[in-house]
């Protein structure tokens, strides 16, 4: 038995917030994703499958909707809204990501439907939350990324600042959704009290930049964007290199937090006749930010930049694997910068079974896909069903969960309900 | 029970460290949890190292990162390295009967200790135990040790951050770090609920480069389905032009705007009031824009920059073009919107001043959660542990401090 296995979703998200509700797909619950008849506008979201942009061939959506169900309603009718009404009576949890204050003015928000299910739970998820003067502002991921502190602090200073070519801000919301759920989903389960979650991406996007707020107040200065570098007041050292076949980080500092690793980097160092006589006898205890911190700025950089100097030379000669391979080998904070094919080919990643096979028929084949978000032991996440096809259990979820006769069902298509 | 707090009467014993363990136990002491963290002065934390510190003065005590993870939890001075200490450890499991252990070491630390999943079942059949390291268990990198950023350039993150004719660049802090504890608690509380139906525990294994490809799921996909291997695409995306980030008035003020349809592009020419430029027809359709990128970021910058970033984001929100300013962290003190949602919290420090903290990740509309207790020194509640909850005696206490298997700073 999956954990979730006996409470039921009904998933209003779009785009990547779709992700939280899918974290709870995994872990068992039975997520019904709620589309507009005609598809859902997350279907329109690049890649495609053969780059084909059809509705039925979006990659971005088969990877956020992988074991759900998958139903069209019209909202916007009063017999939608009926219908919803009925789905959400018979649920554990909504999820959803329209402009706060919408769902109510259509009388199916939290309060409404909570009087008909006292123990639901209604997770909202939007750009910048239900309450403040920014909730009714729109977003995309780089609006996210921007008021969320993440995107002025990376990049080169020679030009704007950059994002990740990857819309993480609502991936990462989706994911804050799915903690918050749970949390209101364990309160329910112990009290029968439900309640609604606001998640802000805004405010998911700030827990990434987490170490950075505190400086103004603790220092008297804000930080910016470096590059390649990383920085501690101004204890600032690189992080990013180019080796043989691409690129790899380090973590270059000593210290409890990192002695063992400059120990074994200088004896690499030392093999390949690099390394100086100052690096080999340096005590490495006593390198670490704060003790640099302490050194005064002009020493404490001098003295990263010698470590830096060897380093680059040291990455040159070798290649992503050989860096790697040593890490794990002799215990250097260093790893690759990895790209999708080196991903397809990671060692680890084949050696736990990441990667899982799941069938398309309609597409007259298999596709791989990351696996388990995590492994539970004792109940494993395994994936049950492709992501829904538009309106694909509509007959499922109506006639045989809510019971609508034959002749309900085909008036409410006629009408545009669903 | 206190039932105002979703885990009120929660147990859980905690031996993770750092940021991302740290990170997924504060979820739970922020609802009700009773979160036990055992650190020792002689291998204090790492980020007890990290800058910033209060006041500028570096100490074990005063860094923001130890304090701003573990917010609301309980310090308990164990030194594991000492001979007994691993005994004492078991002897609060068994006495104390906590719900959940939680670990982030690298795979051998618990098992080298005899405190791996196996042996603390045998205390206590039902416990939930919960172990988060870079790679995962199993497999030939199992015991790779590393910081956010490495599993971040593991993931493919860096990778994908910068400008296409340049190498990566980073994406801001140890990113990895932020993004697994989310799924983390997620399956910590799916593991609880199936407890409580089945009275059954179990050990919870995830991996920190993994969680992190999930979330670039389609990205894989497209590798695998088309062969592509996606790049850097500086700030340009490839559905939505213009997608970019604009210069301001002012230094290193920017603005960021993402137009996705024409009636947004049209929106954005009324912002503009309309220039003569924009009403070209080549710019009308999104294959136009796209086409001709360079040109309208260059007319858009010219726009842009005699102008505030914050005067500039409302009236472009006001015409329904998604627009946002590259907060810097002195802006977010001072965001109206997010100090109308009481989203950071100033606590006070045990040394003395004031330690911001992030707010909660989420707000719960009837059980809101709370930051309310600065952790800072190592082993602060050691005897209330030991004694309260644990139920040793004075003199246990004493004879353990004077043989150093208990430490506070």
């Amino acid at each position: 038995m999956l954990p979730l296995e006996r409470f039921r979703v009904l998933d209003l998200t779009e785009g990547g917030y779709n992700l939280g509700a899918k974290v709870l797909a995994d872990m068992g619950a039975d997520v019904i994703r709620i589309e507009p008849p005609g598809g859902s506008p997350t279907r329109l979201t690049p890649p495609f499958y053969h780059d084909d942009p059809q509705p039925e061939k979006s990659l971005f959506w088969f990877a956020f909707n992988l074991n759900k169900r998958g139903v069209t309603l019209n909202l916007d009718i009063p017999e939608g809204r009926g219908l919803f009404q009925s789905l959400a009576s018979k649920a554990n949890i909504v999820m959803e990501s329209y402009k706060p204050g919408h769902l109510e003015a259509m009388g199916i928000g939290y309060k409404q439907l909570s009087r008909q299910n006292p123990g639901l739970v209604v997770t909202s998820v939007t750009p910048f939350g239900q309450t403040g003067r920014f909730s009714q502002f729109q977003a995309t991921d780089i609006v996210s990324w921007a008021e969320g502190g993440m995107l002025y602090l990376s990049g080169d200073q020679d030009r704007p600042p950059v994002r990740i070519s990857f819309p993480v801000s609502e991936v990462v919301a989706g994911s804050q959704a799915a903690a918050g759920t749970m949390h209101a989903l364990w309160h329910s389960i112990n009290t029968g009290e439900g309640q609604q979650v606001d998640v802000s991406a805004q405010e998911a996007v700030l827990w990434l930049s987490l170490m950075e707020p505190p400086y103004p107040a603790l220092t008297g200065y804000s930080l910016r964007r470096e590059g390649i570098h990383r920085g501690f007041d101004f204890v600032t050292w690189r992080q990013l290199y180019p080796c043989k076949d691409g690129h790899v980080s380090i973590y270059l500092m000593g210290g409890p937090a990192g002695a063992f690793s400059m120990r074994a980097l200088v004896k690499w160092m030392d093999e390949e006749g690099l390394a100086t006589q100052d690096l080999l006898e340096k005590k490495w205890e006593e390198w670490s930010p704060s003790d640099l911190f302490r050194m005064g700025e002009e020493k404490a950089l001098e003295e990263i930049r010698q470590v830096e100097e060897v380093t680059e030379r040291l990455f040159a000669l070798h290649t992503k694997e050989e860096i790697f391979d040593r890490a794990v080998r002799e215990r250097i904070l260093m790893a690759p910068c990895y790209d999708a094919a080196d991903l397809a080919g990671e060692i680890q990643l084949q050696a736990r079974d990441f990667w899982k096979e799941v069938e398309h028929p309609e597409l007259g084949g298999n596709i791989l896909y990351p696996g388990p978000l995590v492994k539970l032991s004792g109940t494993p996440i395994v994936f049950r069903r492709r992501a829904p096809l538009i309106g694909e259990h509509n007959r499922e979820v109506y006639c045989e969960g809510l019971g609508l006769s034959p002749q309900e069902y085909s008036n409410l298509g006629s009408i545009g309900a669903i | 029970m206190d039932t105002s707090k979703p885990f009120s009467g929660l147990k859980v014993l905690d031996f993770m460290w750092a940021v991302v363990g740290p990170m997924t136990s504060r979820y739970l002491a922020e609802h009700g949890a009773t979160v036990v963290k055992i650190e020792s002065v002689h291998h204090p934390d790492a980020v007890r190292m990290t800058p910033p510190f209060l006041g500028r003065q570096a100490g074990i005590n005063r860094a923001h990162l130890i304090a701003e993870v573990n917010a609301n939890k309980l310090a308990l001075g164990i030194n594991m390295s000492r001979p007994g200490a691993v005994e004492l450890v078991k002897r609060i499991i068994t006495t104390w009967q906590p719900d959940l252990v939680c670990e982030n070491f690298t795979p051998r630390a618990m098992k080298n200790w005899g405190l791996d999943y196996p042996a603390v079942r045998q205390l206590k059949p039902d416990i939930i135990y919960y172990s988060s390291c870079q790679l995962g268990r199993g497999g030939p990198r199992s015991n790779f040790a590393g910081y956010g950023h490495l599993a971040s350039a593991l993931a493919g993150y860096f990778h994908l951050t910068g400008w296409p004719d340049r190498g990566p660049v980073l994406a801001y802090g140890a990113l990895s770090d932020f993004l697994s504890p989310a799924v983390g608690v997620s399956a910590i509380l799916a593991a609880l609920i199936h407890r409580k139906f089945t009275s059954e525990g179990q050990h919870i294994d995830q991996s920190q480069m993994e969680v992190p490809i999930h979330y670039l799921a389609p990205m894989m996909l497209d590798y695998y389905v088309n062969g592509r291997v996606q790049g850097r695409a500086g700030n340009r995306d490839s559905s939505f032009a213009p997608h970019g980030v604009f210069p301001c008035q002012g230094d290193d003020r920017w603005i960021a705007i993402a137009v996705t349809s024409n009636e947004e592009w049209q929106a954005l020419r009324r912002a503009m009031r309309d220039p003569s430029w924009a009403k070209d027809t080549r710019f009308s359709t999104i294959m136009g824009r796209k086409q001709h990128e360079d040109e309208i970021e260059d007319r858009i910058s010219h726009w842009t920059q005699s102008q505030t970033a914050e005067d500039l984001m409302a009236k472009l929100q006001g015409t329904g073009v998604r627009a946002g300013v590259p907060l810097s962290c002195a802006d977010m003190h001072n965001h109206p919107h997010l100090k109308e949602r009481n989203f950071f919290r100033y606590l006070e420090h045990p040394e003395g001043g004031i330690m911001p903290h992030l707010g909660l990740r989420f707000v719960l509309s009837k059980t809101p959660g709370t930051v309310e207790r600065c952790y800072a020194r190592v082993g602060a509640d050691t005897e209330h542990v030991l004694k309260n909850m644990a139920g040793l005696q004075d003199s246990e206490i004493g004879e353990m401090a004077a043989e150093g298997i208990l430490e506070w700073s």
